[in-house]
């Protein structure tokens, strides 16, 4: 997970496309089309972001085989952010970082989809 | 975050300053108080939903709460909503639904402070928010704990060495 940065207060992870995930430097290496691929897709969920969010957002650059972090500022960006995965085309991980102000760290949560909207488990 | 310094934290009888007044020696945390002037508070301990709901719709800033767990799952999305992490196993001191909201409030200001909070208006009647005060004092020894009051001074945390009871008449000498 990433540190805390200015303005980040929380922290979703957005899946690579089920054929991109888990692949190793030494894949990637080969696969350009792959490699193509998610780096579009990241493009994409900038451009959305740029788009949708009222607040600050940082997409990471880090590697990581399951997918890409997205740090934001406001969670009513968060919460649009994960309703619009559908619409979109992309989705998000079953977890949120919350950075809590009390021990200065980002707290893992269970997003839960429910009738009466996105709650933490 | 970067912590605070001085913290003041607001209990449940009259405080008898004004805020704007009190907020000079720190950020205020305060109990759930619907009279006071919610521009002068920075955090409030809040249990009930509709409570909660009173304070993220003031104007012209929403007020930071700190709410239970539950209403924190709901509420996650909300920025000015906040919960405590998990808790220490070495914390002395059992949450639970009876936990007076003092000793909450008082539990805020302490993982925002480092150097000082201070009490003003800390009803210390019941047996129970006392022992808890006292605990959160003595585990916490290089924090300073300033109780105000009237006359007469209180005894009850003369034996705790980095708590002291301060009139408000003599406020002045903690700026």
């Amino acid at each position: 997970m990433m540190g805390k940065t200015t303005n980040t207060n929380y922290v979703i992870k957005v899946l690579w496309p089920p054929h991109c995930q888990n692949r190793g430097p030494k894949v990637l290496e080969e696969r350009a089309d792959i490699v193509k691929e998610m780096n579009g897709m990241r493009s994409k969920i900038e451009n959305f972001l740029k788009a949708s969010c009222s607040g600050h957002f940082k997409v990471s650059d880090e590697y990581d085989m399951k997918g890409f972090n997205v740090g934001f500022e406001q969670g009513p960006d968060v919460y649009n952010f994960v309703l619009e995965q559908a619409t979109i085309g992309y989705e998000v991980d079953r977890e949120i970082g919350r950075y809590n102000i009390f021990s200065d760290k980002y707290i893992k949560h269970k997003l839960l989809y429910t009738a009466k909207g996105i709650v933490i488990g | 975050m970067k912590k605070h310094n001085y913290i003041t934290v607001l209990g449940r009888n009259n405080v008898r300053m004004p805020l704007d007044e009190l907020h000079e020696y720190g950020l205020i945390v305060s109990v759930c108080n619907k009279h006071l002037d919610s521009q002068y508070l920075d955090y409030v301990w809040t249990r009930e939903e509709k409570d909660l709901l009173w304070f993220l719709q003031q104007r012209p800033s929403p007020v930071h709460c700190v709410t239970t767990p539950d209403l924190y799952k709901k509420y996650v999305f909300y920025d000015q909503v906040h919960s405590f992490p998990p808790i220490s196993p070495q914390f002395n001191l059992t949450l639970d639904v009876n936990t007076d909201e003092q000793t909450l409030a008082l539990l805020t200001a302490l993982g925002l402070t480092e150097k000082r909070i201070i009490l003003v208006g800390f009803d210390i009647s019941s047996p129970k928010v006392l022992k808890d005060l006292r605990s959160v004092i003595i585990l916490h020894p290089d924090m300073k704990f300033y109780f105000l009051c009237n006359p007469p001074k209180t005894k009850q945390l003369d034996y705790c060495s980095n708590a002291e009871c301060i009139l408000f008449k003599d406020i002045e000498k903690l700026k």
